[in-house]
């Protein structure tokens, strides 16, 4: 299939089962977790057309990743659970465990401890026929979502990042990718010092 | 999609086993009657299995499963070699309760798509009678596989990609609701799967919609019908059935039966199976209120209500509501 054929096919798609669909599993999610506390927002989407494509096109080792990227990428509906704080990531994953089927859970840690980057809990969930709008056919939908858990400072860096990346038109240098890190490691002092002064001031609320 | 390639396999009950014992295999070929039975098995597995399963991930959170391995390989060559793994992975699950059980995959393709159905027939017993010109010669066989209606256990992958396909499929286990051991047999220990839909997503939606169905139904016997099954579900707790079984356990009427369908937000989700899970069941729908031509209401936690209300039948089908307690809250609306 040709590039322009694939944007069209998925832009349709995109239109008319994905949309819908993010926006009923969105209102599912938000019910779901109704008790679960700390939660900031809850938010889900679709892959927008030429997300899709540039990642339908990648390739490895010259070869295309995908041979049938509209069944095989697992992202085309992605949500994002963000919680205040990092101890906040385990209930809150917990919670959504209990109303989805997951066939993977992964959470995603830079491969050095002295290294700072990308860091969330990803899971790859089934789809459940409740959040499939009734005039679209189960068939058509995906059978799997993407389900991110974050932290607010989590999803700010992976946001702001996930930006500089779309946009960068050119490889980044040495010392750019160092900002990055830092500014990771900033961001998980922040999730740190948070997450010890709510059990520090809990504590201290409790034994009042 | 035409059946093609048919592999059967003899296996024995062999957990805990070691070594484990050989299993031996074979190819169907051109035998007419047995192609043709098993034809009717691959074919009405479309609506036999009727559960939905999911494959676990790996123990380290990864998108991978040993079973899926052995199916996906065997999807890509479908010999008798490569069908042994899955009847090995069958033997060394099975415990002697289970018995011996003759295991067939059964594989078709269509374009780009591909359908297996794994069946288990398990042993039994037999007596076979031939008429011969000196009678009837009656004989005791040992090893006969049957397809029984009590213990049939099967499942059912369609998909086109091998990569990215064939994480979910259809499962039919008649034991589904057996014993423990018997339970996690087929679908959790066999086929490393788990149900699609979670315990409390399916009671979840199984108590919205009867909430909705109380809600939307202006006939008061149809309420009342739903009503009573509200509280009797939670005596169901535990079971892995749909809501269409668990309503026929109940012995709703047709009315109130479709009436507790359309509730739901797709019909198809009337068939889908889950384990009640009492936690969320009371947790959707923690009261119960009775209505009364009095013009009264009785509302009460639905876990305490004959507790809290003692019912007295009166003549014709007139109750009488008793209670006692102390006021600690009173209000006045101008509505209910």
């Amino acid at each position: 299939m040709k590039d322009d054929e694939l944007l069209e096919l998925y832009a349709q798609r995109y239109n008319a089962v994905l949309r819908p669909i993010a926006l009923m599993l969105q209102d599912n999610l938000i019910g779901d977790l109704k008790d679960v506390s700390h939660i900031d927002r809850i938010a889900a989407r679709a892959k927008s057309p030429d997300r899709f494509v540039e990642k339908a096109l990648k390739l490895i080792d010259g070869k295309p990743k995908y041979d049938d990227p509209l069944n095989q990428i697992q992202d085309q509906i992605g949500a994002r659970v963000t919680v205040l704080y990092k101890d906040d990531v385990e209930p809150a994953t917990r919670a959504v465990l209990r109303y989805f089927t997951s066939i993977e859970e992964r959470l995603h840690v830079p491969e050095k401890q002295w290294e700072f980057g990308y860091f969330g809990m990803h899971l790859v969930l089934a789809l459940p026929g409740d959040a499939v709008p009734k005039h679209i056919a189960l068939g058509d939908a995906p059978k799997f979502f993407e389900l991110q858990v974050k932290t607010l400072f989590q999803h700010a860096w992976s946001e702001a990042n996930h930006d500089l990346e779309y946009k960068g038109t050119v490889d980044l240098s040495p010392e750019q990718i160092r900002r990055l890190a830092l500014t990771s490691a900033l961001a998980w002092g922040a999730d740190r010092e948070f997450s010890e002064l709510y059990k520090e001031l809990r504590g201290a609320a409790i034994e009042n | 999609m035409a059946l093609e390639v048919i592999n059967s396999y003899l296996t024995q009950p062999a957990k805990n086993t070691k070594p484990q014992p050989k299993v031996f295999g074979a190819t169907i070929g051109d035998d007419a009657s047995l192609r043709s039975m098993l034809n009717e098995v691959y074919e009405k597995s479309q609506t036999e299995c009727d559960t939905a399963v999911i494959f676990q991930h790996n123990a380290d959170g990864s998108m991978q499963n040993d079973f899926r391995d052995d199916l996906i390989s065997y999807l890509n060559d479908t010999s008798l070699i490569n069908g042994k793994k899955i009847a090995e992975r069958l033997q060394s699950v099975t415990t002697n309760r289970s018995g011996r059980g003759l295991l067939f995959l059964m594989s078709g393709s269509e374009n780009r798509r591909k359908q297996i159905v794994i069946a288990r027939f398990p042993a039994d017993h037999g007596i076979v009678a031939k008429e011969s010109d000196r009678g009837l010669n009656v004989e005791f066989i040992e090893r006969v596989f049957m397809k029984k209606a009590t213990t049939y256990k099967s499942a059912l992958y369609v998909g086109t990609s091998l990569k990215a396909d064939f994480w979910d499929g259809h499962a039919v286990d008649r034991q589904l609701n057996g014993d423990r051991e018997l339970s996690a047999y087929w679908i959790g220990e066999f086929l490393m799967s788990d149900l699609k839909t979670t315990g409390p997503a399916g009671t979840q939606r199984l108590a919205l919609a009867l909430r909705n169905a109380i809600r939307s139904t202006a006939d008061e016997s149809i309420r009342k019908e739903l009503t009573v099954a509200a509280l009797s579900l939670r005596g169901l707790a535990g079971r892995r059935n749909s809501a269409a079984e668990f309503v026929s356990r109940l012995g709703l009427s047709d009315k109130a039966k479709t009436v507790f369908r359309e509730a739901f937000p797709r019909h198809e989700l009337f068939d889908e199976k889950f384990a009640l899970d009492l936690e969320e069941y009371d947790r959707q729908t923690p009261f119960r209120a009775v209505e009364l031509d009095s013009g009264g209401t009785l509302i009460a936690p639905l876990k305490e209500f004959n507790n809290i209300f003692q019912q007295q039948p009166l003549d014709k089908d007139r109750v009488r509501f008793t209670t006692e307690g102390k006021v600690v809250d009173e209000q006045v609306r101008k509505s209910p």
